[in-house]
């Protein structure tokens, strides 16, 4: 039963994906051949050319993931390290649980040579801490192009006849040499600390980067070479397509820098959710422009009303007025959100937040309210004085909380008040806020001032709109609400908080015909005019207008001027 | 899809699972046989029937093995499995599942090497 080679058709030269029908001839030739059918089924292409892949068996090497427990390294390092978002870290468990063996070889030109030599009798690695040492000193002092051009009777010493030994030419695959970027990044830099802070890449690197910089350090180091990990989403157009050339979608960051400035870049990065992918186009950078603006007015409204403060004129939290307070309040669980949102990276959740503080909290509430006071009441008017040392905080936080999103415009805003050739907001670190900032009694109280102020504030709008007055301050609203919410309301001058001349609040149910809000059913609204006459100084219509010192002004502007012109 | 001219000649054997004759005749062409039970004694898959004349077409032994229990249709068991360890993801796994030689067959440019063996008219049972 020998093998009869000589009339043999041989297949040795012939192409994997030619061979079919030969080898079919054959069989057929030698009657081996019983039916011959073809069957569909998936194969594995390139998933660009579509080309199928021809597979091939060759020797390489690999790193064991269980001979020397790499794998459990690796999944004990995973559950030591933050991830964010959280779901990354089921998805590279999963990854590394399962996978094989690690290929480290590759047939290239080009790339770091893997440095050791193998017995040619017995496949043996050669193990020699001389030769090792020799290798590594040549590669570190020349450069890996050491191994491929050097005798390699260089490496193996006069211990060792090169006739025996076979010098490996595979490169190792770049995903290693990534990998490793840990060890000579972090380890010979005195500014940089191993393990880092943060690695942060595109999801698509649980597979890349993170996994094998996880393998390579637990491998060599025995824990991951990072504290955290984040992976954020692509970017995208504003219809959620891929940016492509022939769509001519693509946003590209430079020409966004030169149009609208890089503080607009940033605000969107920082704006947007980048645990989704992320969304951007000429729609999305102009809502960006828009936000940018409501910032930068919060800060010239700072600047403009914080001129010539002075550490004297401050009052202290506990002698500030309520509103105050409550501003001072916000500021301390500002400070402890913003904390938590760094330690956490959620800064798109911050980004809001501050956001709304600024254009809601202070600029539709706060700044407006006290636009009054800051304008009108006399310099050394305690309330004036409180205000202006809130603006003062403000201002020292908000710059401070915003100078890593707008970093231009907070040094800006920053060199305003801190004049200094080198001196800069991203010297500064995060303001201090003292506990006894806060205060969740006043804070619930004003939750409940400010829910009758927006029916007070909706009911006067609507008169503006009809044209029945021209400004908040023509305004006397008789305001319908609840014991508990006119409670809250005690004590405070409410004409100023809703901005009018003058208010009343009565207990009870809102009466037929009176405004109300569809949400705020219990608080009615009707908005008579104020009696008396427009100050000239502040625009409030007071009865008592004309009869001071100084003529056409209230009294409180009258002494405001006085103590002016005594100033 | 199958070719229906027969290619078996009258005297042929074959090993085939009990499951599979009649499919494997139909697709064979082939419309008279007859099984050979006592045959199937002593092999390693229950119920085979061995129809005519025992055939191989494998190329090497390492290349083609007949393994018990291994089946590409679960629901078919037992039958025969021809894997090639060499040429597929799946093939390559099942083959150092059951301890079979990989082969190292395909040069770099999708070529066979001058090592491949030829076709054996011999069998390599």
């Amino acid at each position: 039963m020998a093998c009869i080679t000589t009339p043999c058709r041989g297949f040795a030269g012939q192409h994997v994906f030619k061979v079919n029908p030969v080898v079919v001839e054959a069989l057929k030739e030698h009657g081996r051949l019983v039916a011959e059918g073809k069957l569909e089924h998936s194969y594995p292409h390139s998933w660009r050319s579509k080309a199928p892949l021809i597979f091939r068996n060759t020797p390489q090497w690999f790193i064991s993931m269980d001979t020397n427990d790499l794998r459990a390294k690796a999944l004990k390092a995973i559950d030591e390290t933050q991830w964010v978002p959280a779901q990354g870290r089921n998805r590279i468990h999963a990854m590394v649980e399962s996978r094989p063996d690690w290929c480290v070889s590759r047939q290239r030109q080009w790339g770091v040579p893997i440095t050791v030599f193998v017995s040619k009798k017995t496949g043996e690695v050669l193990r020699d801490a001389a030769v090792i040492e020799r290798i590594a000193t040549a590669v570190e002092e020349e450069s890996s192009d050491t191994w491929i051009s050097s005798d390699p009777a260089r490496f193996l010493g006069n211990e060792y006849d090169a006739d025996e030994w076979e010098q490996v030419q595979d490169v190792v695959e770049v995903w290693f040499d990534s990998g490793s970027s840990h060890a000579f990044v972090l380890e010979h830099r005195n500014d940089l600390k191993w393990p880092a802070d943060l690695y942060l890449e595109g999801s698509d690197q649980h597979r890349g980067w993170f996994h094998t910089s996880l393998l390579e350090s637990c491998g060599t180091r025995g824990r991951a070479p990072y504290e955290a990990v984040l992976t954020h989403g692509f970017v995208l157009d504003e219809k959620g397509r891929k940016m492509s050339k022939s769509l001519g979608n693509v946003v590209e960051p430079q020409k966004v820098i030169n149009q609208s400035g890089a503080d607009i870049l940033r605000l969107w990065v920082v704006a947007s959710d980048y645990s989704q992918d992320l969304s951007v186009g000429p729609n999305i950078l102009k809502q960006m422009s828009d936000l940018y603006r409501r910032l930068r007015n919060t800060f010239r409204y700072l600047l403009g009303n914080l001129n010539g403060f002075e550490d004297s004129e401050r009052v202290a939290v506990a002698d500030m007025p309520e509103l105050e307070r409550w501003v001072m309040h916000r500021l301390w669980q500002m400070d402890k959100r913003i904390r938590e949102a760094c330690s956490t990276y959620d800064f798109h959740g911050l980004f809001n937040e501050l956001h709304h503080f600024c254009a809601v909290e202070l600029s539709a509430f706060y700044f407006d309210m006290r636009k009054d006071v800051v304008y009108c009441d006399a310099p050394d008017s305690l309330r004036r004085r409180a205000a202006r040392t809130v603006l003062d905080t403000l201002y020292d936080c908000l710059v401070k909380w915003l100078a890593p999103f707008v970093c231009f415009t907070a040094e800006e805003v920053w060199l305003a008040r801190n004049p200094s050739d080198d001196g800069s907001i991203h010297l500064q670190q995060f303001p201090d806020v003292p506990d006894d900032w806060r205060d969740d009694a006043l804070a619930d109280k004003w939750t409940k001032v400010r829910h009758l102020r927006r029916s007070v504030t909706a009911a006067i709008e609507q008169e503006r709109a009809a044209k029945r007055i021209g400004s908040s301050l023509q305004a006397h609203p008789v305001v319908t609400a609840p014991a508990d919410l006119l409670a809250a309301c005690a004590g405070l001058d409410m004409a100023d908080v809703c901005i009018t001349s003058d208010i009343t609040l009565i207990e009870g149910v809102p009466a037929e015909g009176a405004f109300v809000l569809d949400d705020v059913p219990e608080i009615g609204v009707v908005v008579n005019l104020s009696e008396g006459e427009k100050c000239s100084r502040c625009w409030k219509v007071l009865p008592d207008v004309g009869s001071h010192a100084h003529p056409d002004v209230c009294g409180r502007c009258s002494d405001a001027v006085e103590s002016v012109t005594a100033g | 899809m199958w070719a229906t001219a027969a290619l078996a000649a009258v005297g042929n054997r074959f090993a085939v699972a009990e499951a599979l004759l009649n499919d494997t005749l139909g697709k064979a062409g082939i419309t008279g046989h007859t099984s050979d039970w006592s045959s199937s004694r002593g092999l390693p898959l229950p119920a085979l029937s061995v129809a005519t004349v025992s055939t191989k077409t494998a190329l090497t032994p390492s290349m083609c093995r007949c393994t018990r229990g291994l089946s590409s249709r679960p629901s078919r068991a037992p039958a025969f499995v021809h894997i090639a360890p060499g040429h597929g993801e799946d093939d390559f796994n099942l083959g150092r599942e059951v301890g079979l030689e990989v082969p190292d067959t395909v040069n770099g440019d999708g070529l066979y090497y001058d090592t491949v063996p030829r076709l054996c008219r011999s069998a390599c049972l």
